[in-house]
């Protein structure tokens, strides 16, 4: 039996998907590939199909769009929702409960450098990370704070997105290993 | 050959002295809790950016008595009534706005809003009590660190402010200490039982 013809689509449907997914992750077919700002929607084109996609099938796709390029650089992807935990755990929904949800470029920059970063980048799945319960998030999130305090002090006129995505990734390079799922 | 080594002798005793007796002056970087709040008044045009009303969120839970959230200084109100009992110039406690962030009640649900002053630091560094660097950093007297160790400050680290550190520094710094502190703190990885 041939790979690929309408028979063997119709006999492994799941196999099916999981491949169309895993092509669709490249950017063949929305023309994004990892790493790059989608339109709108976070999984572009096939955003919506994957909303009611099998959690193997997202996973596939998450990883290969999100998690894989975010070993080697920090980015940002562009939110279609203002509610970032919606987001990450409708990516990872196996976590809800389990970790704290957290901006790598934080929402201060929000208002420290106007104009320079939207909403929609802030909060995009590309910009968060998970911070397991277990290993006490304050913590965390206080030694983060307080590096990135120490950015703003540095820069307190303006940066380029480059520099808050360069620091970002600092940050992900010192913590990455600890955050759900990890980035290093 | 022997005048000048007379003179390089001379010179660094002078100088060697002249440290012995010059009061010592010591860089503090603080501990984070919160940020700027909207009603906050901040005047961004000079470096750094003064403070004319302070509105400050708090995210964390306050550990220290002596924390800081760019360009301001924060102390808890047990130091606050420390400093104001001390004879440190240099400063100023004023009154902020003070008010808890959704991070904050998430965390803490039935915590109330902690309470903090605003440390208002007008003094010249290196020579007032209480001054401020030209990067924004907290320059303390040694008299005045002897003070602020009356409350609690484990998380500040300390430098010389005569050697002061770059920003650059104090970054490498601090990432070195957030890795050993989380590495402490981290869980064991569990141990798979053998069957």
């Amino acid at each position: 039996m041939g790979l690929f013809t309408a028979r063997w689509v119709g006999r492994n449907p799941k196999k099916a998907f999981l491949f169309l997914s895993a092509i669709s992750a490249t950017g063949v077919f929305d023309g994004f590939p990892p790493g790059e700002i989608t339109p709108v929607d976070e999984l572009a084109a096939w955003g919506k199909v994957m909303r009611c996609a099998p959690a193997e099938a997202k996973e596939a796709v998450i990883w290969m769009k999100y998690q894989a390029p975010l070993l080697v650089r920090a980015f940002f992807s562009r939110a279609s929702r203002k509610d970032y935990a919606e987001t990450f755990f409708e990516a990872f929904p196996k976590l809800r409960g389990k970790v704290w949800v957290h901006h790598a470029v934080e929402q201060q920059a929000l208002d420290k450098y106007p104009g320079l970063i939207t909403e929609e980048e802030l909060n995009s799945l590309a910009n968060l990370r998970g911070i397991p319960n277990e290993i006490n998030p304050q913590v965390h999130l206080r030694r983060i704070r307080r590096l990135w305090d120490n950015f703003y002090a540095k820069h307190p006129n303006g940066v380029k997105k480059e520099e808050l995505l360069e620091y970002a990734k600092k940050i992900d390079d010192l913590l990455g290993d600890k955050f759900v799922p990890p980035i290093r | 050959m022997q005048k000048r080594s007379m003179i390089f002798w001379a010179t660094n005793s002078c100088r060697r002295y002249g440290e012995f007796f010059m009061p010592k002056f010591l860089l503090l970087s603080l501990p984070v809790y919160g940020r700027i709040g909207p009603r906050s008044v901040v005047d961004p045009s000079i470096h750094p950016p003064s403070v004319k009303r302070l509105h400050h969120i708090f995210d964390y839970k306050p550990i220290d008595d002596l924390f800081q959230c760019f360009p301001c200084f924060l102390v808890s109100p047990k130091l606050a009534r420390i400093l104001s009992r001390s004879r440190l110039i240099g400063f100023a406690l004023r009154e902020a706005i003070i008010e808890k962030s959704g991070t904050f009640s998430q965390l803490n649900p039935r915590l109330p809003t902690p309470e903090a002053v605003w440390l208002d630091v007008s003094g010249t560094a290196r020579r007032d009590d209480f001054g401020r660097d030209h990067d924004g950093n907290l320059i303390v007297s040694e008299k005045a660190l002897a003070t602020l160790k009356e409350g609690s400050i484990e998380d500040t680290m300390i430098f010389d402010a005569l050697k002061p550190p770059s920003r650059d520094q104090i970054t490498s710094k601090l990432f070195e200490q957030t890795r050993q502190q989380l590495d402490a703190i981290a869980p064991r990885p569990r141990r798979r039982s053998k069957k």
